[in-house]
This record gives structure tokens, sequence and C-alpha cells, in this order.
């Protein structure tokens, strides 16, 4: 397996991961996300697990685009109601859940495969990037105040090492209240 | 009789693999021991364990739409059954794919491993 990574700016972005699926040894995180979902109140933690070839190609650079890519790419959505709406990858998390949707589409001028690749991350910078890809702007994002954690970045060895009682499975708060006390 | 052996197919014009039809452009192997984990796939960021039988995979590289993809789901649950369906009408979309696992007597089961597959084309 070579290390090397080729020049990929103007390749298609499915190319990239398909070349780092030859080339690159999947790594595995020993980092975790938890979160509870503000718009499901009833559902357990989330529990995002970074795939080890994702990781491989954030560890290498030169293959992932900024995050920005996909903060802002540009989906189109067509409502139950038949009404069409524009509007980006994170406002689309939240109209998925609150709203009857028919279909989606990414429009043509997106960015995920024209942007510049991004260099080389450490598996910190990796796991921050994963936050603001995969988990809803609604838990980590500004504009939504929360009284209590959303999410927290732990180890595997902070999560309970068998699947007993999952769906009762919630945040501990107690780290948040100690900083605030 | 000849035989073709070859290491790479490429389409017969340009040189995007992303581009060619029929071709799985997500694939996710996953087993669940504590929280669940990816063995291998290709076009995944990461895998969310909601809950018991409760598996969402997050693509790197966008689909084109929720329309123009298809799936593939495969399962063995901790309660011995197979089955394993989309979460409800909006578990797919461009990014994003949600499926839940279910054991012989109805219930949500973890996998003991799982996989999917998504064709179709890519933004």
């Amino acid at each position: 397996m070579t290390n090397e990574i080729p020049d990929f700016r103007g390749t298609h972005l499915w190319d990239r991961l398909n070349w780092a699926h030859t080339n690159l040894k999947s790594q595995q995180s020993k980092y975790r996300i938890v979160y509870e979902d503000p718009l499901t109140p009833d559902e357990p933690a989330k529990v995002v697990v970074p795939a080890g070839e994702w990781l491989a190609c954030a560890l290498a650079g030169g293959i992932l685009p900024p995050i920005d890519a996909y903060l802002g790419m540009p989906l189109e959505i067509d409502m139950e109601d038949g009404t069409t709406i524009q509007c980006s990858y994170t406002e689309a998390q939240d109209i998925r859940q609150t709203t009857k949707i028919k279909g989606e589409r990414v429009l043509p001028h997106h960015t995920l495969h024209t942007s510049t690749p991004i260099g080389p991350m450490t598996e910190e910078e990796a796991i921050e990037y994963l936050l603001l890809k995969d988990v809803p702007k609604r838990v980590w994002g500004d504009s939504r105040k929360h009284n209590r954690l959303m999410f927290a970045i732990c180890t595997i060895d902070q999560l309970p090492a068998h699947r007993k009682y999952r769906n009762a499975w919630t945040l501990k708060q107690f780290q948040l209240m100690e900083k605030a006390a | 009789m000849s035989t073709l052996r070859v290491t790479n197919a490429w389409p017969i014009s340009g040189i995007s693999q992303s581009l060619m039809r029929g071709m799985a452009k997500v694939w996710n192997q996953f087993a669940d021991a504590g929280t669940v984990a990816s063995n291998a796939g290709l076009n995944m960021s990461s895998m969310t364990d909601g809950g018991t039988g409760d598996y969402t995979t997050t693509f790197t590289s966008a689909m084109i739409s929720n329309a123009a993809q298809a799936w593939k789901h495969s399962v063995r649950t901790d309660g011995g059954a197979t089955i394993s369906c989309l979460f409800n009408q909006t578990s797919y979309s461009t990014t994003t794919h949600r499926q839940t696992t279910f054991n012989d007597a109805g219930t949500t089961g973890n996998a003991t491993i799982g996989s999917l597959v998504v064709i179709g084309t890519l933004a």
C-alpha cells in the first residue's frame, strides 16, 4: 500500500474515496460522538462511530473536501404539499425531521468535487469535522439554546461495553453541572 | 474460449468510475457489540447507533437524489431472524440511510452482523 496522495484537485470525490479504499489502511478511531436530538427527545442517545476508511482519508489529507462544501451543499426538496424549496445541507437536516417530504436532490452547483481537498488532520480535528458533518446542526449549532448537554466526544472505554438497556442510554449531565457550579 | 482478467474496469470514455452505472456507490458491513462499528465499507463517513436495531450510515460523497438509488440490506440479529428495513419513509436521503433490524419476536434486535449496499447515481 502506498501513502503518497495524488493531486486530486478536480477529481470526483467518489473516485478519491475509491482510490483510498485500495491504497490507504483503515484507521479505527478511539473516539465516539454521543448526542441527543432535541427534535426526538424520546429516542435514546445516539452514538456516531467514525468509519475506518474515512478516518484514513482524513489523516492522510488531500482527499476530503473542506467542511464548508458539506454545510453549504445546496439541495432542492419536494414537499408533500407539492411545493419545492431550496435549502442547504444543514437546513435540510431540520426539514426532514419536521416536515413530510416527497424527495430531495443535490443541486449541480455544489462544491464537493471542485473544492481543493484539505490537508491532513489530527484524529481530534477529524472528529470535530465529523461532528459538523454527520451530527445535525440543531445539536451543536448556536441557533438553538439548550439548558443541558446535547453532545459529548468521548473514548470507547467511556461507553458501556454491552447493549443491555441500549434504548435507555442518555447523556450524563454531571460534568456540565460541575462546570456551572 | 478466452479468459478475461482485469484489475480495474473503466468506462469507454472518461476516466471516472463514479459515473459507471450499476456499481455499488456505497457499501458498509457492520457488527454490533457494545456500540456498532463498521468492519469495512466504501463512501461512508460514519455509522450512527441510534438504539436497539437502529443504524444510520452517512455517506461521504452524496447521491444525486433520494429517488435515484436502490438498496440492499442483509442482517443477522441477536434474536436469530434476518429482517432489516427502512426506519420510515424519510429514512433515505442524499447523504444518509437509516435501517432498522428486527428479531423473531418482531421487536427491534441488535445486528450481530449486517450490511448495506446502495446503488444509484452520485451527485
